[in-house]
């Protein structure tokens, strides 16, 4: 094999280590850098859609009612769910529907015979589970990642396969195999009142008919209509389609769209508006029944797969522009040595040859070495992001995304090379020298045309930029592209620190409290069917002992806790109420829902006003009442404050809606009744708060006067408590549940939605901040290769503007003008990620989970419908996003990394290359 | 009698490339160049013609001895006005042209009166461009002209400031003998038209007959 040189090549790289380290470490640290960063996010892309489709499924639509829409990227499947599960005979026996208690347990050895049908009354306590039978297909359940515990899918008619918690809800120790017994209601018609119930206005009775219905379990399941979106309408216990057919129950039909394999990485919500409307349109009532499963396609770490994949994209074409530019600058340097191989009588296709051998040889160990430490390092990191995620470890081998980046550079590398050696072309290195192009004469000449120039390096330069304005506009492009994407990820983090502070949940914008933990009124105080309301009175007796507060006081990790008087539904009265036309108005819609017309002949209204009337006054007595005045915004003086502290004024809290119904004014006395009398309070100030009915805040003197008039001792019921930031959290919402349930406190725990929070917090910090960190040293590399490169190019034309007599200084100045110039072109950015950020909370605002994101905007906690009311309140979408947009205080942070980024740039770009020449 | 005070007069210098085995690029040498003075300077390849010339255009610093252009001591000249009287009075012209491939022919040659900020005189040079035959391609781009008349772009570009002193290095080394002739007589029209001082490094010895004096370099050592 004829050896044509190229040991001489070799030999002439080793001699030129210096410059080819330089060359390999560049490129070695680029490559690496975009490996890593693909290889790592892949990964934790792959293991988050996983998590996705074991935890929440992976439909993405859901309807009712045969509202089934075709749409090119979804196949529909169809579950079918049935009754609640009633009762379970076997081998509980307490199933005598006479009985009153169903939680009464079983006597001991009592083994009656069930009977297969029997009639209860609906509003009996019987000891009916949320758990649905249901039917779906095999593959719908194994795609959706229905995670068996033990056994299978039921496949014959008497098999039945349940939750883990409906088997525990029902109170069944189990086994597969084992003959489980219950009963299914039968449909039931409304039944018309009978003439001696209907004449106290009391709901007349419903009889439930129960069938009983038995099954072998043949599998147990994780618990995933706790999961779903909406899945407590979801069978929990599934069963053939044939047993499904034979049963008689009230029958739903749920269909289920998911997206095809063949459009996995389709952005979900680009048809989302198209079939929402579809499905709306489709059937009447479908509307309510839609549901969008957000959690399907959720990626904590980038938000969507489009954003996640343009990212990605960024990313890939700024380490393209890299290594083109560092190849080209190598060529460069390496330009009069290919140009005597040119005189010692090499051709323009040798020449070429051997520029690329020259080029592979350099360049590709690097990339090699580069590739292997990125997956290294991406091994690294993802043990990493387990260990501080409290992930269980993972590390999904990605030989597609290995091979893709591999291609990708070597496809880069190879055009990249062409790309410089037709530009290599242009400047010597064959003998045809190519002048300037059509386009860049025409330009150049009309500067020409220009009288009075001043003409000297500025000008030089400038049109150097105008013979390659391709070059330029892509520079220039990419340095936006680059300042967009930081501010962008900049946006995202503060975004995320915001909810962090604000304690905001990331999935559904929802804003959470710190850990709460309440006193329940342990009291047999009975839910009243038709209104849903809870009796008054017990609030007050149950307090929490203060041993409690000595015990909480000394658990590491908790910070600081405000103790809270919090009552309920207590009947308040004032001059004028029954006579407030607004608030007769508004007890009369009420009516209208609930019982029926606002009239003498409805008997069950006086009733329901007695109840609603009380309900709409909610009390909140706080420790550090002084604060609780100031946090309202008002002025601590003066003879309502003293009122306020002495337990003879409150604060009311309502919406301006209540306020104007009740005609309630500052100075006006209430009246609230108690177990021994009426307590008369003054209002001493208004002020907004978002709640039902409206809140008396107090000072600990006007708790004391409301205990006394209702006879009860104590203090506090209810307290609220911080975190130390730097304690484990977790264990210390574990401790402070155990400590509440050893006083026997019914508590409430928000724990593990900060702990996500603050997980959320950390996976975008971590995740947005290291790739804009890769970004932006992947583009100051350009932008120093792109310096180099110049300084060489223009080094010739220096010394000759030396010779004519230009001073050196000026070349420094110029030197740094044009790297301030081209760094502040950075700046563009700006309007590009605002823009950016504007189409995002249009395009959010107008989905399925819109809600969140007003929730989000609006750092109130809204659901669907409250978020399209808000949005009926606004303009336009496009208005209230452009509103959010421009919120000033993001607009003076985003500015902090665009400085950063552009001062970076500017010190990359004016860096004085020694631009070693070998020659 | 009276003493023709020189032009441009080198005393003593001398250029050193340091290294491992320095290399003595140019031995002390002291030279005067009178006005109107054409002179030629040949020599081998490597043997300082180019150094020389770089120190005489003030591109370089000698190790030693002294510069003196027009009376003033190129050494007490700050890097700006060393810059300032190189833009006035010295004119530069190259075996490669280098003319800027960005500008028309035009803007090459008046690049050093706008660098200094003037506006040229218009007429002036367009009688310049006359003489030297180079008008009709006064919008063009370097490009576009042959390699003729590129070097006479570049001869005009070094003349048209009327400097004191042109520095020519090897500016025929690219062209044919028509060409070569031509702008050896270009440059002796210089010399006499202008008064100005040509000093031309050049290994034509053809070249060498245009010249009034003849300086033979040899190992950085200079002989007349």
């Amino acid at each position: 094999m004829k050896d044509r040189g190229w040991s001489l090549f070799r030999k002439g790289l080793k001699r030129r280590r210096k410059e080819v380290l330089r060359l390999r470490f560049m490129m070695g640290f680029a490559v690496l850098l975009t490996a890593f960063v693909l290889l790592f996010q892949d990964n934790i892309n792959a293991y988050v859609m996983e998590n996705n489709y074991r935890l929440y499924g992976r439909w993405l639509f859901r309807t009712e009612g045969g509202a089934r829409v075709e749409s090119p990227y979804l196949d529909w499947e169809r579950v079918r769910v049935g009754g609640y599960l009633q009762k379970l005979y076997d081998p509980t026996p307490e199933l005598d529907p006479g009985e009153e208690d169903g939680e009464a347990e079983p006597a001991e050895g009592e083994n009656r015979e069930p009977e297969d049908r029997i009639e209860v009354p609906e509003n009996e306590n019987h000891r009916q589970t949320s758990v649905r039978i249901g039917s779906m297909g095999e593959a719908f359940a194994v795609e959706n990642k229905l995670g068996l515990y033990e056994g299978r899918l039921p496949r014959t008619p008497n098999e039945i396969a349940m939750e883990l918690g409906a088997l525990q809800q029902l109170g069944l120790s189990y086994e597969l195999g084992q003959e489980l017994s219950f009963y299914l209601a039968e449909p039931v018609a409304e039944p018309a009142p009978t003439p001696e119930k209907s004449a106290d206005g009391e709901k007349p009775e419903t009889i439930l008919v129960l069938n009983r219905v038995s099954f072998t379990l043949c599998g147990t399941l994780e618990r995933y209509t706790a999961r779903w979106d909406e899945g407590d309408s979801l069978p929990g216990a599934l069963i053939t389609g044939e047993a499904f057919d034979s049963l008689t129950m009230d029958k739903r039909a749920f269909d289920f769209g998911m997206l095809k394999p063949e459009y996995a990485d389709h952005s979900v919500w680009s048809f989302a508006s198209e079939l929402i409307d579809a499905v709306r349109a489709s059937a009447q009532g479908a509307e309510g029944s839609l549901v969008a499963n957000e959690a399907a396609y959720y990626n904590p770490f980038w938000g969507d797969p489009t954003l996640y994949r343009n990212m990605i994209a960024v990313l890939l074409l700024l380490c393209v522009s890299l290594v083109t530019y560092l190849t080209a600058a190598y060529l460069t340097k390496r330009k009069r040595f290919f140009l005597r191989l040119r005189e010692i009588g090499a051709s323009t296709a040798e020449v070429w040859k051997m520029a690329a051998y020259e080029c592979a040889l350099a360049v590709l160990p690097a990339v090699f070495a580069g590739i292997v430490r990125a997956y290294a390092l991406s091994l690294g990191a993802v043990f990493a992001m387990t260990r501080l995620s409290g992930f269980p470890w993972f590390y999904v081998f990605l030989w597609q995304t290995l091979l893709r980046i591999l291609l990708c550079v070597l496809v880069t590398f190879g055009v990249s090379l062409l790309a410089a050696l037709l530009i290599f072309s242009g400047r010597g290195i064959s003998e045809k020298r190519r002048g300037l192009s059509k386009r860049a004469a025409a330009a150049l000449r009309r500067r020409a045309s220009k009288q009075s120039l001043r003409l000297g390096y500025r000008e030089s330069l400038k049109r150097e930029r105008m013979r390659h304005p391709l070059t330029t506009v892509l520079r220039r492009l990419t340095a936006v592209l680059v300042c967009a994407v930081l501010v962008y990820s900049f946006d995202v983090i503060s975004g995320a620190a915001k909810a962090y502070h604000a304690n905001l949940t990331p999935f559904s914008g929802m804003r959470t409290t710190t850990l709460r933990l309440r006193c329940r009124v342990p009291t047999g105080a009975k839910k009243t069917e038709q209104f849903d309301l809870e009796e008054t009175a017990p609030f007050l007796r149950n307090t929490i002992p203060e041993a409690f507060f000595a015990e909480l006081a000394e658990k590491p990790g908790v910070a600081s806790f405000t103790r809270i008087l919090s009552d309920r539904f207590r009947a308040v009265a004032w001059e004028g109420k029954e006579e407030n036309e607004a608030y007769r108005q508004y007890l009369e819609a009420l009516a209208e829902e609930k019982v029926g017309p606002y009239n003498r002949e409805n008997k069950a209204l006086p009733a329901f006003l007695d109840k609603i009337d009380q309900s709409v006054f909610l009390i909140s007595v706080r420790e550090n009442a002084e604060a609780a005045w100031k946090s309202f915004g008002l002025k601590r003086e003066g003879p309502e404050y003293d009122a306020y502290l002495r337990g003879e004024a409150v604060v009311l809290g309502s919406t301006g809606d209540f306020r104007e119904r009740a005609g309630l004014q500052p100075g006006d006395t209430l009246y609230l009744s108690g177990v021994n009398g009426e307590l008369p309070v003054t209002v001493a100030a208004l002020t907004e708060h978002n709640t039902q009915g409206a809140t008396l805040f107090g000072s600990a003197a006007f708790g004391a006067r409301l205990q006394a008039l209702d006879g009860a001792e104590g203090q506090w019921n209810t307290f609220v408590t911080t975190f130390d930031t730097r304690s484990d959290k977790e264990n210390t919402a574990k401790a402070l549940a155990e400590l509440c349930t050893r006083y026997g406190l019914d508590y409430m725990s928000n724990a593990e939605t900060l702990k996500d929070i603050e997980e959320n917090y950390l996976r975008v910090g971590v995740t947005y901040g290291f790739f804009s960190l890769s970004l932006l040293i992947l583009f100051l590399f350009m932008a120093a290769a792109v310096s180099a490169e110049r300084e060489l190019r223009l080094r010739g034309k220096r010394e000759l503007l030396r010779k004519l007599g230009a001073e050196e200084t000026a070349f420094a100045r110029e030197k740094r003008r044009e790297a301030v110039r081209e760094a502040l072109y950075g700046l563009a950015a700006l309007p590009l990620a605002l823009a950016a950020r504007y189409w995002l909370i249009w395009r959010d605002l107008g989905q399925a989970g819109g809600a969140a994101c007003y929730s989000r905007l609006l750092g109130r906690n809204l659901n669907y419908g409250e978020a399209f009311f808000e949005m009926e309140q606004t303009d336009s979408r496009e208005f209230f996003a452009f509103i959010n947009t421009l919120e000033t205080r993001s607009w003076l942070w985003l500015l902090i990394p665009l400085i950063l980024a552009v001062l970076l740039t500017a010190l990359a770009y004016g860096k004085t290359g020694k631009g070693d020449d070998n020659d | 009698m009276i003493e023709i005070k020189p032009v441009l007069e080198a005393r003593e210098i001398s250029k050193t490339y340091p290294g491992e085995s320095p290399v003595y690029a140019l031995k002390p040498t002291s030279l005067r160049f009178q006005p109107g003075e054409f002179t030629a300077v040949i020599g081998r390849s490597g043997s300082g013609k180019s150094t020389l010339l770089r120190i005489l255009g003030t591109l370089d610093k000698s190790d030693t001895g002294e510069l003196i252009i027009e009376g003033h001591g190129v050494s007490r000249l700050s890097e700006a006005e060393l810059a300032r009287f190189r833009r006035r009075r010295i004119g530069f012209v190259h075996q490669d042209y280098n003319l800027f491939p960005e500008y028309t022919a035009w803007e090459n040659v008046i690049f050093p009166i706008r660098l200094d900020g003037a506006t040229e005189d218009r007429a002036k040079t367009e009688a310049l461009l006359d003489r030297l035959g180079i008008l009709r391609c006064r919008d063009r781009f370097p490009h576009e002209l042959s390699g003729g008349e590129q070097q006479r772009v570049s001869l005009a570009r070094a003349l048209v400031t009327e400097p004191a002193v042109v520095l020519a290095d090897e500016p025929t080394g690219n062209l044919d003998a028509e060409n070569s002739s031509r702008v050896a007589e270009l440059l002796r029209f210089a010399c006499d038209e202008y008064r100005q001082t040509i000093v031309m490094v050049t290994h034509d010895a053809a070249m060498a007959d245009y010249a009034d004096r003849l300086l033979r370099i040899r190992d950085g050592v200079v002989t007349e």
